[in-house]
């Protein structure tokens, strides 16, 4: 079981007390690119019903990223795997 | 003891009444295959019935007793497995409609560890498909239909190792195997009121199990007891060359009372504001059961990061490159639930550096946790902050305003640490609660004593669902 992609909209409200302004309209004109991009690859295998769940998950992972995005990572800190020969 | 005594047995009990030949492993085979044929549909935990192997196996273990070569305390116990595990010329599921007539010609290395312990496998156990990772949003969520647990049937067994849960719970195996990449062994043990322990990252070897996500999935027992945890995880944990994640350690167990020095518990601040009243009530009155053999420490923060949105993130990068072929190709459709059938089209968006960037927290994240764990032997929390959820409404509306405060299910499977729930009381409409343990990596042994301290205390883990009344 993970954490949903719609309970970041939820989530998301919280951000702007955490000092993170998301720019709502801006991101809702991402999210229609990215699901031009959807309807134009795979647009012929979804009913509108499913364009609209997917445009809410696409909403939702913005989100997400832009609440990863406000937290500080500096140049040297590497990913939490290790590649070795 | 009845035969219904002897399904709900634990596996230190049937195992003495195997090596005492007061119960052969034939006819213990038998009384378990016919509670799976009789509840196994109605509980909507059951892909295969695997009658014949389970015949032969049972017949085996028989002989070998008999001939004096006794192979330790799972020799002749029937066992099934999430339907994720390969098993050699059985389907293997999924849980999913594409992969329905799947069947590999090996064995899952956990498979192979407990059939050389002389364990029968009775059952391919049901499960959410994929493993939950397309973003089920209800209970309808597997070609097999709702898992639902055995003590309430309009309620759900939990995901995604749904199954495994409700046949423990009902007494249809002795034992079962689940994973989890977040929750997926923790919740279904805890809304079918079994015990269930998540182990550490490589600690089990996953060869042959289905992948979801790579640096998330682990493989664990669901149990009737923590002793019955420690004896299965005691058989399938070790290094593994098929499996590049595992360790060199060593897990052995052996029954054992707590160390003479008090264990330090840390009790988490906030875990049950939001929470049912029966689980906050259950919660408090398990903390004064701790308290008579533990160090509490009450009050104390969790250590606050995103938990919940980096493991979205590494399950939404690693689940659709794991299922890139079936996004692509269409056949995602054919899943069972309304979400799961478009969930990879928003997955495969996520992109390299936002994968790499949660990868990169997680590093710091994960040493924050190490940190924290180490000044205690274990912390824990209730479970889940309510009981199973409703069949038939979408999780999100099934009990609104209940929340769970900080995400240690997320946070303990994002640094790879172990964890073990048990049921702790009933709540809302006869549905278990469940209180949890987690600890550093490699802390199972102390997890399961402190598990066994409460449950020698208890009798909540002895409790029979309605299912046979």
């Amino acid at each position: 079981m993970k954490i949903k992609r719609r309970k970041f909209i939820q989530l998301s409200l919280a951000l702007p007390a955490l000092g993170y302004i998301i720019d709502q309209e801006e991101q809702s004109k991402e999210a229609d690119k990215l699901l031009e991009i959807v309807k134009i690859k795979y647009g012929s295998k979804l009913t509108d019903e499913q364009i609209k769940m997917v445009r809410e998950d696409i909403e939702a992972n913005l989100r997400r990223y832009e609440r990863l995005l406000s937290f500080k990572l500096s140049n040297w800190d590497e990913p939490d795997f290790k590649f070795q020969v | 003891m009845n035969e219904k005594d002897v399904a709900f047995a634990s596996i230190r009990q049937l195992a003495d009444l195997i090596k005492r030949k007061k119960i052969s492993p034939v006819e213990l085979t038998k009384i378990y295959l016919e509670r799976l044929k009789k509840y196994g549909e109605k509980l909507g935990a059951v892909v295969t019935i695997t009658e014949e192997l389970a015949l032969r196996q049972a017949r085996q273990a028989e002989r070998e007793i008999m001939a004096g070569k006794y192979r330790g305390l799972l020799h002749g116990i029937p066992f099934g497995v999430k339907d994720l595990l390969a098993t050699k010329g059985i389907p293997t599921t999924w849980g999913a409609e594409p992969y329905r007539n799947q069947i590999f010609d090996y064995n899952a290395t956990v498979v192979e560890k407990l059939y050389n312990a002389g364990a029968i496998l009775v059952a391919k156990l049901a499960m959410v498909e994929l493993a939950g990772g397309m973003g089920y949003d209800d209970a309808d969520a597997s070609f097999t239909g709702p898992g639902r647990t055995p003590w309430n049937l309009n309620y759900w067994s939990g995901g995604s190792s749904s199954g495994s849960g409700a046949a423990v719970a009902a007494g249809l195996v002795a034992f079962a195997i689940g994973s989890e990449t977040s929750g997926s062994i923790l919740t279904p043990s805890a809304f079918c009121g079994i015990t269930g322990l998540r182990p550490t990252y490589g600690l089990v070897s996953r060869f042959g199990a289905m992948a979801l996500s790579w640096t998330l999935d682990k493989l664990g027992p669901m149990c009737r007891s923590a002793d019955d945890c420690g004896i299965v995880l005691s058989a399938i944990a070790g290094y593994d060359p098929k499996d590049e994640t595992t360790i060199k350690f060593s897990f052995e167990y052996n029954r054992k009372t707590l160390p003479r020095k008090k264990p330090k518990i840390a009790v988490i601040k906030g875990t049950t504001e939001k929470a049912q009243p029966e689980v906050r009530k259950n919660f408090e009155d398990s903390l004064r059961v701790l308290a008579e053999f533990a160090e509490l420490e009450y009050e104390v923060e969790f250590p606050d990061h995103p938990w919940g949105a980096v493991v979205s993130a590494i399950v939404d990068a690693e689940g659709a490159s794991a299922f890139y072929d079936l996004i692509l190709s269409g056949e995602i459709s054919k899943l069972r639930n309304k979400r799961d059938k478009v969930g990879g089209y928003s997955m495969i968006q996520v992109t390299a550096v936002e994968y790499l960037n949660a990868m990169r927290l997680r590093k710091k994240m994960r040493k924050a946790l190490e940190e924290f764990l180490s000044r205690y032997d274990a912390i824990v929390a209730p479970t889940r902050a309510s009981v199973a959820y409703p069949i038939g409404v979408d999780f999100d509306k099934a009990y609104p305003g209940v929340g769970g405060g900080p995400a240690l299910i997320p946070a303990g499977n994002l640094a790879g640490v172990p964890a073990i729930c048990m049921p702790n009381g009933f709540g809302q409409n006869n549905l278990p609660t469940s209180i949890q343990f987690m600890g550093k990596a490699l802390s199972e042994k102390t997890l399961i004593q402190i598990a066994n301290a409460y449950q020698s205390r208890t009798d909540w883990h002895l409790k029979r669902p309605p299912i046979d009344d």
